[in-house]
């Protein structure tokens, strides 16, 4: 037998102004280069999202190489400025998930460098040979689905949701927080269509992408109609038919979810450890802290200092004397996948996330994204059956421990309110922990006027559909938190911190002082009040 | 064996059982719980679909039963055990001490003008105080005083006692204790009634949060002559009347999600009737009924509904609806659904037909007689098709909302069939 050699197979992204002009010299002047890349072109570097890189390696590139005009050169005056942003970010997310930044490279090649993009070309080509083939597994194709069966997995949809108890009263359309804005949408049409046979539509109908599943229809249905299970039912279906959703970050964070889905490599997901945290590979608490390492990578350019949540939630424990687990095998909890339809890569990574803890010992995990606590404590059970682990959020956790006695905070009243999200709110019932651990750690909750079960949404849920109406829900939920005279908005939520300030620092229609009061999460607070 | 029956309740349902079993020759102990007989009718300022004075025809009735020979009227008072079977039945009654004498009262209302204290009316649904030396309302029966212990300075406090310095008649006693009577009685009718379920656990109804967010029984006290207001529809945020009424359908009715599925059977009509009546007070009102079925199944309940549509010009809208409010101007905003579209629309005034739900009380007095409760609470029948109101104990019947949800008429109904067949049980008891 003879061993094949190895050949890279490298997708190189060219601007069309400076790269692809300077390729275009490369080959008019007959120069030699290898022919491993192929070669796609687009407008500007700036085009080039963190998920086209991704996506090239997810489905078997071995390398990616983005190019575009010199700094200063762009026809567009920044469009390479951004590019050198986001592909900066792309490196880091490549380290995280195991990949490494070797497997891209960021080069400015303007129309007069046939030589430099020969150069480059031959240079790449080399470093990925050596490198190897990526490391990712090979994607088999999708089958197509058989269109004569949506009536039946419809049927079965709801069935399992309760759909045919609808009385088309309406209550969901009066609550639901897209409908307020979007007035071609209500979660009671959406099911009324499917349960009058009107199937077909799983495949083009958007109406499933625009629902933001914060499950206000759910707990104001007088016949507990289950609308969100119902929406995450047809986006499963919807998916296979490519009616996919507009993802934020262009579809990166799904890539790098699901990535960690299909992938063996090791990551490097703990750079937020910082040496005085106390952590441990072994014992009876886990701490599960979700996607944060690699948010905190992707929006490094915004003011949100995410490492600082998982670094306030360690340094809680320490201080009760716990000393928890945290795990570099652990992935994500593939709550965003799931909710975007993807239901295999869900399984796929709560195997993987099910061992990491049991292999840990731990009888107790903690969260502090209460997505993931929701994955876990809903969707994973509903697979598996009951875990013979305990599962709490970092808010009921602090409740616990102040009850015992084991956290002390300091004196000084800080005047804040909580932001419910939905998951920890309306889908897990989580609503008094939170607000006794601040109320521990000597904060006057002031509530804001829609709170608890009915508070509003952050305005995106898994990265789906940002559109115009997230933004109007964004600066509904800020106007209300400004208006109580709070010194900040507490989250509980990775999430609502990201979308809520991601509406402060863009442009919107109100004036930016009706809606500029600080974000916070729930950890550092606490943490911060620690004596 | 006694010919004696006892009815457990003083609503119109017991009312009407009374007073058939006082006209067959039985010996009737009425039990009722408050200081007056008269019950939720009382409240009432008209009732459908006849739009009668609900307090008109119901006062001669009360008074009928009160007077009657053959009854025993025991209000501000409460069953606490019973024993025995079919035909003998040894009932303890908890007379609660009310501090007056009722021999002695004639109920001239001198001392309530001495009494310092204020107390939200139960009668009024808080809309206004009384005493606490007080007659739940004008009409009361027995037309005596009584005194709330809680709220009595003189008897919580030792202070006071101007009460007793105005009584012409020597009634007032502030040391009576509370008695134990104990009767024989060969049945039972219970006819305990029903409360009106609180709707600010529904927070987005907005009750209790949002001043011009009121209940239909509030509005009911609101409208009525006699009433706080005297008749007057006010807003709470400005003592202005309303003129665009909105009133919501199936508050915490057909909702499993709040533990209510059933129909409380009579919001469609009072409403529609509260909604006719704000017209009659005044022409320039616009009320809207927002509803999710029209349930008018009764005789003339539909021609009273298209009456309402006709002739006064109510806006019947097919949805349920949701409450926000406009915080400067205090005005409800009604938030409803047409056709899978959310639309919303300020009112002057909302009015919440809230469910009825069983007295709390109810449950407990299940268990002294050994009955069933369903799990909203309703007492449960033993055959519900053709002998509605008989219970697993012999002997022991039921009437009114205590049984499941019924409106007037049919509580009527019940009350005379439950003494029907009270005396049925004694004479086959051989009584």
């Amino acid at each position: 037998m003879t061993e094949q050699k190895f050949e890279p197979s490298i997708v190189a992204f060219c601007c069309n102004w400076c790269s692809y002009a300077g390729a275009d010299l490369a080959g008019v002047s007959r120069m030699q280069y290898p022919t491993n890349a192929r070669v796609i072109r687009v407008m500007c570097s700036g085009r080039i999202e963190p998920y086209f890189i991704l996506k090239s390696l997810e489905l078997g590139a071995d390398g990616v190489l983005v190019t575009g005009c010199h700094i200063g050169d762009c026809h567009y005056i920044s469009g390479n400025e951004e590019a050198e942003k986001r592909m900066k970010m792309t490196m880091e997310v490549l380290d995280k998930l195991g990949i490494g930044r070797n497997r891209m490279r960021l080069e400015w090649i303007s129309a007069s460098e046939g030589q430099k993009f020969a150069q480059t070309m031959k240079d790449f080509t080399e470093q990925i040979r050596a490198l190897g083939p990526n490391p990712l597994p090979k994607q088999a194709g999708q089958k197509k689905p058989d269109p004569a069966k949506i009536k039946d997995v419809m049927n079965r949809i709801i069935e399992d949701t309760g759909a045919f108890d609808c009385v088309e009263c309406g209550k969901c359309t009066t609550v639901c927080p897209v409908a307020k804005y979007n007035p071609n949408f209500a979660p009671r049409t959406v099911v009324l269509k499917a349960s009058e046979g009107i199937v077909e539509n799983v495949q083009t109908n958007r109406d499933v992408w625009t629902c933001v599943t914060c499950e206000m229809c759910n707990s104001m249905c007088p016949y507990k109609v289950d609308y969100s299970g119902f929406i995450r039912g047809m986006r499963a279906e919807a998916v296979k038919y490519d009616n996919v959703p507009v993802c934020s970050q262009g579809g990166l964070m799904q890539e790098v979810m699901r990535i960690q889905a299909d992938s063996t490599v090791k990551q490097s997901r703990l750079d937020w450890l910082k040496p005085d945290l106390k952590v441990a590979d072994k014992g009876e608490v886990f701490y599960f802290t979700g996607c944060v390492s690699y948010f905190d990578s992707i929006f490094k350019e915004r003011p949100l200092k995410l490492s600082g949540i998982p670094q306030a939630v360690v340094r809680i424990m320490n201080k009760a004397g716990i000393t928890p687990v945290v795990s570099n095998d652990e992935v994500c909890c593939g709550h965003d996948l799931n909710w975007t339809g993807d239901e295999a890569a869900l399984k796929k990574l709560m195997k993987k996330n099910v061992e990491t803890i049991k292999a840990s010992g731990a009888k107790k995990v903690v969260f502090s994204c209460p997505e993931c606590l929701r994955t876990f404590n809903m969707d994973y059970q509903d697979i598996m059956g009951d875990f013979d682990f305990e599962m709490v959020h970092i808010s009921e956790l602090v409740d616990d421990l102040v009850k015992e006695g084991k956290l002390k905070f300091k004196k000084g009243q800080k005047k804040v309110t909580f932001q419910d999200s939905c998951r920890l709110g309306r889908h897990l019932g989580i609503y008094d922990p939170p607000r006794n651990a601040l109320k521990a750690a000597d904060a006057q909750v002031v509530e804001m006027d829609n709170n608890r079960d009915k508070a509003l949404c952050c305005g995106v849920s898994a990265w789906a559909t940002c559109d115009e109406t997230s933004r109007k829900l964004q600066v509904d939920r800020l106007k209300e938190a400004k208006k109580t005279g709070a010194e900040c908005l507490v989250t509980g939520c990775y999430k609502c911190l990201i979308h809520l300030s991601c509406a402060q620092e863009n442009k919107t229609q109100v004036p930016k002082e009706q809606i500029d009061i600080p974000i916070k999460d729930l950890s550092v607070v606490i943490a911060e009040a620690l004596e | 064996m006694t010919k004696d029956v006892m009815v457990i309740g003083g609503g119109i349902a017991g009312i009407q059982a009374a007073l058939d079993l006082a006209d067959k020759g039985m010996i009737v102990h009425l039990v009722e719980k408050t200081p007056s007989i008269g019950g939720r009718m009382a409240q009432l300022d008209k009732t459908f679909p006849t739009n009668d004075c609900s307090i008109c025809i119901l006062a001669p009735k009360m008074a009928d039963c009160f007077s009657h020979p053959n009854t025993n009227v025991i209000t501000y008072a409460e069953v606490v055990g019973v024993e025995g079977k079919v035909g003998s039945f040894k009932v303890k009654v908890l007379k609660k001490a009310r501090y007056v004498d009722e021999t002695k009262c004639t109920g001239c209302g001198e001392c309530l003008e001495k009494c310092p204290s204020k107390v939200p009316s139960e009668f009024e649904m808080g809309l206004s105080n009384r005493k606490a030396i007080y007659m739940p309302f004008m009409q009361a029966v027995p037309r005596v005083m009584t005194i709330d212990k809680e709220h009595c300075t003189m008897i919580t406090k030792g202070k006071c006692g101007n009460c007793k310095k105005a009584c012409k008649r020597e009634a007032i006693d502030y040391e009576m204790k509370d008695k134990i009577l104990e009767l024989e009685v060969g049945a039972i009718v219970v006819a305990t009634g029903f409360d009106s379920w609180d709707p600010s656990s529904a927070t987005e109804y907005g009750y209790g949060r949002y001043p011009n967010v009121f209940t239909a029984l509030e509005y009911e006290r609101m409208i009525n002559a006699a009433g706080p207001t005297h008749g007057h529809i006010e807003r709470r945020s400005d003592k202005k009347r309303p003129i665009k009424m909105a009133f919501i359908q199936c508050v915490g009715s057909r909702n499993p999600q709040v533990g209510h599925p059933y129909c409380c059977s009579v919001c469609c009509m009072h409403s529609t009737k509260e909604s006719m009546l704000a017209r009659e007070h005044h022409d320039d009102m616009e009320s809207t009924i927002f509803y999710k079925d029209m349930r008018a199944c009764a005789k003339g309940f539909w021609e009273y509904i298209e009456r309402a549509k006709r002739d006064y010009g109510v806006r019947y809208v097919n949805s349920d609806a949701t409450v926000q409010e406009n915080a400067e101007t205090h005005n409800p905003i009604v938030v409803y659904d047409v056709g899978g579209r959310q639309q919303s629309e300020e009112f002057d005034m909302v009015v919440l037909a809230t469910t009825l739900v069983p007295r709390k009380e109810t449950l407990e007095l299940a268990k002294v007689l050994g009955l069933k409760a369903d799990e909203f609470g309703f007492l449960e029948s033993s055959e519900r098709i053709l002998e509605f109101g008989k219970t697993v104990v012999p002997g022991i019947y039921l009437a009114g909302y205590a049984a499941g949800p019924a409106d007037i008429p049919e509580s009527v109904a019940q009350g005379s069939s439950a003494a029907a067949k009270a005396v049925e049980a004694i004479v086959q008891a051989g009584g």
